[in-house]
């Protein structure tokens, strides 16, 4: 019984016949897919695809039909679940607002009915600066949103969702605009967390990283086109290069 | 396999992002903390300011005069033939700035707008609002419209009427932009590891997607013909006679480790190009002896002086000499017979 229980897959987050809806328009349909604790999983596909509207179902931001369990609670659209963290993309953000790195990550404990009150107010400090230390950014604490180069500003992005300690982690596009030394150390502490056990899912556009890098590859095209370990499931769409007519 | 025959050599003490010909046979250097330099055969580097902005594009004026400086917290303008600061404007990230063809107006990438500087510091226009950071432009060869590189696609602009941009659309970030030099077609290299390729009259936009890394740079050489970018570890070569590229395969340089890291093409003979890559190769090809999809031999290979990534490859104006820069601070110039 023990073989079974071991070769027993154990979801800690279950898709099934989700469909994902931006604006009444359907981004991706039925999709079925199960992701373990502990897996570093791309989401890939070209723009339109459905990588972001399906982190932002699973995040509970956008409308979907069908089930989505995060182990065994079902998630809803608008009930923030705190076993999630996510990550938005960097630019799609204000970076000009007057706030300090500290106060961007405090937010993430917003959510946390056991983190709300005055009372709370040093614990919830005491989080965010642990959450900087995570990403080794203790230093960045004091410092003007502005005044964060583009990886130290994702840094904080990833810290601020670390906060909550969340089981499941959801990024969107974490290495958009980065130089390679800073894509390095975001992915070095991408793999961190899943060695710890925290499932990651990432948007990425970058193939040969998500073959470098990430366990699993899963390819959306407004549905799931293919899924397993990036080696069997990237395409080799430049194998055979062509510049073809797009019909706008 | 190809060995790289490095040989030690006296480095500058800077991560150089670009460069550009000023004066004579001396480069301008921008480093990744701001720092100018030269650098010539004869004399090696020499710092010429510290702009305390971290560097991100160089642009210097025809007459090798001027250089105008981008970097993470604005733009400076800085006389090279007396030392001197022109004039500076801080505050928003600075992506790009470029030299219109007679050198009177300089095109700043400043946030989401761009802004016009004459040679003498004085600022004439500030236009647009773009969707995202402006990561591009370019001048026309008309000089009087500049295309712009932000989230959404290519806006083509207009420095003398104050009319609205023309869009070619593209859901999507883009890095790099090349504009062909009959203003036929703009190119664009994108975060999302495709090439976007626009016909500037009508509505046509081609595309490549499927690259295995994002596209960051894409160059038409002198006579418009051939586009070539990076984005794989092969260099792919774009045929772009006639009708363009739809439908034709492309030319293969192969064997760039980590990518084509630095492509310069020959400024006078057409379809000659040198690229780099991310182990210190630097190759020169004559594309048009290759064919479609096979991938070609290179008609030359430079003398390595160091395995860290090919930053800059600089050609001079005569095409006989290419100057070559290294992640390390490694820089040479080599003869090309």
């Amino acid at each position: 019984m023990i073989a079974v229980n071991l070769l027993t897959k154990n979801p800690v987050l279950t898709l099934s016949g989700i469909n994902v809806f931006r604006d009444q328009f359907c981004a991706v349909k039925n999709v079925n897919l199960d992701f373990e604790a502990g897996e570093l999983v791309a989401l890939s596909g070209r723009n339109g695809a459905g990588k972001s509207s399906l982190l932002l179902a699973i995040a509970g931001l956008t409308n979907f039909t069908g089930t989505l369990k995060f182990k065994e609670s079902e998630c809803h659209h608008g009930h923030h679940q705190p076993g999630i963290g996510y990550v938005p993309q960097r630019a799609n953000l204000r970076w000009d607002l007057p706030m300090r790195a500290i106060d961007v990550v405090l937010t993430g404990t917003a959510g946390d009915h056991h983190l709300a009150g005055y009372k709370n107010k040093s614990k919830r400090v005491k989080l965010a600066w642990e959450a900087l230390e995570l990403v080794e950014g203790s230093h960045l604490g004091d410092r003007l949103l502005s005044t964060l180069s583009g990886g130290q500003a994702q840094r904080i992005l990833i810290a601020r969702s670390l906060v909550s300690k969340p089981e499941v982690l959801l990024l969107d596009e974490p290495l958009s605009g980065l130089d390679a030394p800073s894509s390095q150390r975001i992915l070095n502490l991408l793999k961190q967390r899943s060695n710890e056990g925290t499932l990651i899912i990432a948007a990425m556009h970058e193939l040969d990283i998500v073959q470098g890098h990430f366990s699993r590859a899963v390819l959306l095209s407004g549905e799931v086109i293919a899924d397993g370990a990036p080696t069997r499931v990237i395409p080799t769409l430049y194998k055979n290069p062509n510049l073809s007519e797009v019909t706008v | 396999m190809e060995t790289l025959e490095a040989i030690e050599l006296e480095k500058m003490p800077i991560s150089p992002v670009t460069m550009a010909y000023a004066k004579g046979d001396a480069a301008v250097i921008l480093d990744a903390d701001g720092g100018l330099g030269s650098w010539s055969p004869s004399i090696g580097y020499l710092k010429i300011a510290d702009l305390d902005s971290g560097g991100t594009d160089l642009s210097v004026n025809p007459s090798g005069t001027v250089a105008a400086v981008a970097g993470s917290d604005g733009f400076v303008l800085y006389d090279l033939v007396n030392e001197e600061l022109i004039t500076e404007l801080r505050g928003q990230w600075s992506s790009s700035v470029a030299w219109n063809k007679d050198g009177s107006i300089v095109a700043v990438a400043f946030g989401k707008k761009v802004k016009l500087y004459t040679i003498d510091g004085t600022c004439i226009r500030t236009a647009g609002d773009f969707a995202s950071t402006v990561m591009d432009l370019s001048w026309l060869p008309d000089q009087e419209n500049i295309a712009v590189a932000s989230f959404g696609g290519v806006s083509i602009m207009s420095t003398v009427d104050d009319i609205e941009p023309i869009q070619k659309e593209f859901v999507g970030s883009l890095l790099c932009l090349a504009v062909s030099p009959a203003a036929d077609w703009i190119v664009s290299g994108n975060q999302d590891c495709s090439l976007q390729v626009f016909k500037i009259k009508d509505s046509t936009r081609l595309e490549m997607q499927g690259f295995p890394r994002k596209v960051t740079d894409a160059q038409f050489d002198s006579s418009g013909l051939w586009l070539a970018n990076n984005g794989a570890d092969e260099v792919t070569v774009w045929d772009f006679k006639g009708k363009g590229p739809k439908g034709r395969a492309p030319r293969i340089l192969p064997k760039h480790v980590y990518g084509g890291t630095a492509l310069a093409w020959h400024p006078t003979k057409a379809g000659v190009i040198a690229t780099g890559d991310g182990a210190g190769m630097v190759r020169i090809w004559d594309v048009a002896k290759g064919a479609p999809e096979k991938p070609m031999p290179p008609m030359k290979r430079i003398k390595s002086y160091s395995s860290s990534e090919v930053r800059f490859i600089l050609w001079d104006s005569t095409g006989n000499n290419l100057v070559v820069c290294h992640a390390d601070g490694a820089i040479y110039q080599e003869s090309i017979a």
